[in-house]
C-alpha cells in the first residue's frame, strides 16, 4: 500500500488512472509500473501486500534484466481493449505468441540472467518461455554440439565415457 | 455387439473377443483390421503427452501443436541463430551454473532422447539428470532409425534401467509388446522398484491377450494408472492395498474378470475417477463398490449390466453406450450428482430396486434426490421413450440441469399424440429447481419434440433458461427470449463438450457443454 502510494499513478490511454508501484533493481534503478503487471510477480504481489516505504527492493536482478521482465509483465498484463467482433481472443493470442518470440532473441548470458529473475520473481510465464527457448536449443544436437554451443566443459574420464556410450548405445544415440 | 449381447455371458478370453471380430467380417473388415482401427482411437483419448512427440505426426494434435506454439522452422533456425550468432566465443558455462531445480525444469520439458543425452554433457548434468525425476515417452524413442519395434522396446526397457528413480511418469502408446517379454517383465519390475507415480502402459495388438505382468502390482507410489490391451493378472496375489496412492484408473479394451475388477477397486483406497473404454468383464457386468471414487466412466464397453452398488462419495456416473440393451442400477449413491447420457433406447435405469417404466408411481425410495445434472438420448420418434421422460424426471427432485440429445430414430412410430404432454402431473424439479435445459443438436422437430419442450416451459416453474448446443462459433452471440410458465427465459447458444477428457475431468462443472469463451 505505502509502496504504491510512493506515486499517484499515471494515465491510461482510457483516461484513467491506474495504480502504479515502483520496483528498485540491485543497481539502485527505479522502474514505475502498473500494479496489475508488476503483479505477475508472485513475488512483488507478496511484497506489496506486505507493504512498506520508498519502493519495492528486488536485489537479486539488476537493471537491464528487471527492463525486460517489465517488458513482459507489461505485455502481458495488457487490458485488451474492447475488441471488435472479427480479432478475437485467438488474435490476441497469436499476437502474444510473436511478441514472447522476439523477447527470446536473446543472447545467452541475457537468457541466463532472465530464467534465474524469472524463477526469484516467480513469473510463471516467463519461467515456462526461457526453460522452454533453452530446451528447443537443446532438442535434437548431438551432446557435443550442446557442449559447444553452452560452453560445457566435457570432464568426463575416458573410462567413464567409454562406459556411457555403452550405455546409451540406441537409447539416446 | 447385439449378438454378443444374446449370448449374455460376455467374453472371458481375447480369442473370443477376436472370433467375435472374424464372425463380423463377411460384411466388414477383418478382427485384426478392426483393432487397427481401434487401437489409435483408444490412445486419442489418453491424457495429452508431456512433452510433444518431436516427429513428423500424422496425429492432428502434433500439428497443431507445433502451429500454434511456435513456427517450427523458424525456431529450429532461430535457436542457431541466437545461440550461436549473440554468444560468440564467450566460453562461459552459464547454463550448467543455473541452479540444479531450473536445470531440472529444462530436462522435463525435452523428449524422453534428448534429455537422456544431458547425461553424456559432463559430470554435473548427469548429477542433474539422475536427481531429476524421469520422464519417457515411448512416442520420442521412435524417429530416424527406430521405426521397427524391437529398438523401441528395448529401449524403453534401458532407458528406465538406466536412471536410479524415481520415475515421475512413463507413457508408452506406440509399441507391441510381442515377443518381447523379457524386455516388459523387465520393464514393469524396474518402474515398481523406481517407485512410477504416473503409468500409460499400452500394448499395441496383435496378440490382444498379452499378460501384463504381476510386477504392475508392485508399484504402489502410482497416481494415475492408464492400461490398454492387456490381460490383467490376478489381484488376489497382491498384499493389499497395492494402490495406496491411486486416484485415477483407467482399463482401455482391457480384459478384467469381474472379481478380479472388484478386488482390484479394493485394492484402491483413493481412486477418484474410474474409466473403463471398449472394456469386457467376464461375467459382463460392471459393479461400482468404493469408498472414494467420484467419477465412474463407462465409454463404449461393452457391459450387460451396470450396478451402482455401494458408492458414497460417487458424484458422476458417465456413460458413452454402444450395443446392446442393459439395466443401470442405482442401488446406493447418496452424492450422486452428474448421470448420463442415459440412452432410453439402451439403458433400462433401475432405482431402489424398482425398474424406471414410463407413467409409474414414483416413490420416494426410487429417486435420486442428489441428483442435479441429467443428460438423456432420445429418439423422440418413439413413443416409448419420449413418454419415458415425464417419469425420468420425477425420479431426480432436485435436477438443475437437463441435457436433452435427440436421437433420429429408424423405426419411428407412425402416430404421435402430442396430447399426451397437456396434462402431466406435478413434478417437483420442474416446480422448484430445474432451471436450464441444454437441447444437443438443434432439430427437435422430430415426434415428440415439439411436445416436449411445450411441456418444459409451461411446466418449468423455475426455468431460466433454454439453450441450443452449436459448433457453429457465429451463432454464439444470438440471445432471445420467450414467455414460459416461470416468466422470460433467456434463450441462447452453447458450446459442446461432451467427451472422454470432459468425463474424466472433475474440474469441469458440467461435462456435457461449455459457454462460449467471451471474444
Amino acid at each position: 500500500m505505502a509502496a504504491a502510494d510512493s506515486c499517484d499513478g499515471i494515465s491510461t490511454s482510457g483516461g484513467g488512472w491506474e495504480k502504479t508501484v515502483t520496483l528498485v533493481s540491485s543497481d539502485d534503478a527505479r522502474f514505475e509500473v502498473r500494479e496489475a503487471a508488476a503483479s505477475l510477480s508472485q513475488t512483488v504481489r507478496r511484497m506489496i501486500r506486505a507493504g512498506g516505504d520508498g519502493g519495492i527492493p528486488l536485489p537479486k536482478v539488476d537493471a537491464r534484466t528487471l527492463s525486460t521482465v517489465l517488458e513482459y509483465c507489461n505485455k502481458h498484463a495488457a487490458v485488451p481493449a474492447p475488441a471488435p467482433e472479427s480479432s478475437s481472443a485467438e488474435a490476441a493470442a497469436v499476437d502474444l505468441e510473436w511478441f514472447d518470440k522476439e523477447l527470446m532473441h536473446v543472447d545467452l548470458a541475457t537468457l541466463c540472467s532472465l530464467i534465474r529473475a524469472a524463477d526469484y520473481l516467480e513469473v510463471a510465464g516467463l519461467l515456462d518461455l526461457t526453460c522452454k527457448t533453452v530446451a528447443d536449443m537443446i532438442k535434437s544436437k548431438t551432446a557435443e554440439e550442446i557442449r559447444q554451443m553452452f560452453g560445457i566443459q566435457n570432464d568426463f574420464t575416458p573410462e567413464e565415457e567409454e562406459q556411457l556410450s555403452r550405455e546409451n548405445a540406441g537409447v539416446f544415440e | 455387439m447385439d449378438d454378443a449381447g444374446e449370448e449374455g455371458a460376455g467374453f472371458t478370453t481375447y480369442a473370443q473377443v477376436e472370433e467375435y471380430f472374424n464372425s463380423l467380417a463377411l460384411d466388414g473388415p477383418s478382427a485384426q483390421e478392426r483393432i487397427d482401427c481401434i487401437v489409435p482411437m483408444l490412445v486419442s483419448l489418453l491424457p495429452p503427452p508431456y512433452v510433444p512427440a518431436p516427429e513428423v505426426e500424422s496425429d492432428s494434435d502434433d500439428e497443431r501443436f507445433s502451429l500454434t506454439s511456435s513456427d517450427s522452422e523458424a525456431s529450429d533456425a532461430g535457436a542457431d541463430h541466437y545461440a550461436f550468432a549473440a554468444a560468440p566465443g564467450d566460453g562461459e558455462d552459464r547454463i550448467s551454473r543455473l541452479p540444479d531445480t531450473l536445470l531440472a525444469d529444462i530436462i522435463h520439458r525435452l523428449p524422453t532422447k534428448d534429455a537422456g543425452r544431458t547425461a553424456a554433457l559432463s559430470t554435473h548434468w548427469r548429477r542433474v539428470w539422475a536427481g531429476t525425476p524421469l520422464l519417457v515417452d515411448d512416442a520420442h524413442l521412435l524417429g530416424a532409425g527406430g521405426t521397427s519395434d524391437v529398438p523401441v522396446v528395448r529401449a524403453l526397457s534401458r532407458c528406465v534401467a538406466a536412471h536410479p528413480g524415481p520415475v515421475r511418469g512413463v507413457r508408452v502408446t506406440r509399441v507391441s509388446f510381442y515377443a518381447h517379454e523379457y524386455a516388459l517383465r523387465r520393464l514393469v519390475a524396474d518402474l515398481a522398484g523406481k517407485d512410477v507415480q504416473d503409468l500409460i502402459l499400452f500394448n499395441r495388438p496383435w496378440p490382444l491377450d498379452m499378460p501384463l505382468p504381476d510386477d504392475i502390482l508392485r508399484c504402489a507410489s502410482l497416481d494415475r494408472l492408464y492400461l490398454g490391451v492387456w490381460h490383467f493378472p490376478k489381484t488376489a496375489a497382491a498384499h493389499p492395498p497395492a494402490f495406496p496412492d491411486l486416484r485415477e484408473l483407467g482399463l482401455f479394451h482391457s480384459l478384467v474378470p469381474n472379481q478380479e475388477l472388484e478386488a482390484l477397486l479394493a485394492h484402491c483406497p483413493k481412486l477418484e475417477v474410474l474409466s473403463l473404454v471398449m472394456s469386457y468383464n467376464d461375467p459382463s457386468r460392471l459393479r461400482l463398490a468404493s469408498d472414494s471414487l467420484k467419477i465412474a466412466v463407462d465409454w463404449m464397453s461393452s457391459f450387460n449390466e451396470v450396478v451402482v452398488e455401494d458408492a458414497p462419495s460417487l458424484e458422476r456416473l458417465l456413460f458413452e453406450s454402444i450395443g446392446n440393451r442393459r439395466p443401470v442400477k442405482i442401488v446406493d449413491a447418496p452424492r450422486l450428482e452428474v448421470l448420463g447420457a442415459l440412452d432410453l433406447d439402451l439403458h433400462t435405469l433401475e432405482i431402489g430396486g424398482t425398474v424406471i417404466k414410463a407413467g409409474i408411481n414414483v416413490s420416494a425410495s426410487n429417486m435420486v434426490p442428489s441428483l442435479k445434472i441429467l443428460a438423456v438420448k432420445v429418439q423422440f420418434a418413439c413413443n416409448r421413450e419420449a413418454k419415458m421422460l415425464p417419469t425420468l424426471l420425477k425420479c431426480f427432485p432436485r435436477l438443475e440441469t437437463l441435457h436433452i440429445m435427440p436421437v433420429p430414430s429408424d423405426s419411428p412410430d407412425s402416430v404421435h399424440d402430442l396430447r399426451f404432454w397437456e396434462h402431466r402431473g406435478p413434478c417437483e424439479c420442474l416446480e422448484s429447481h430445474l432451471e436450464t435445459v441444454i437441447v444437443h443438436g438443434v432439430s427437435l422437430s422430430e415426434g415428440h419434440g415439439v411436445g416436449f419442450i411445450r411441456y418444459i416451459m409451461r411446466d418449468g416453474k423455475a426455468l431460466k433458461t433454454v439453450a441450443f448446443v452449436c459448433s457453429d462459433e457465429k451463432v454464439r452471440g444470438f440471445r432471445e427470449s420467450a414467455e414460459g410458465g416461470s416468466g422470460e427465459v433467456a434463450i441462447c447458444m452453447v458450446a459442446p463438450r461432451w467427451s472422454f477428457r470432459a468425463a474424466i475431468d472433475s474440474s469441469l462443472d458440467d461435462p456435457f457443454y461449455a459457454v462460449w469463451a467471451q471474444a
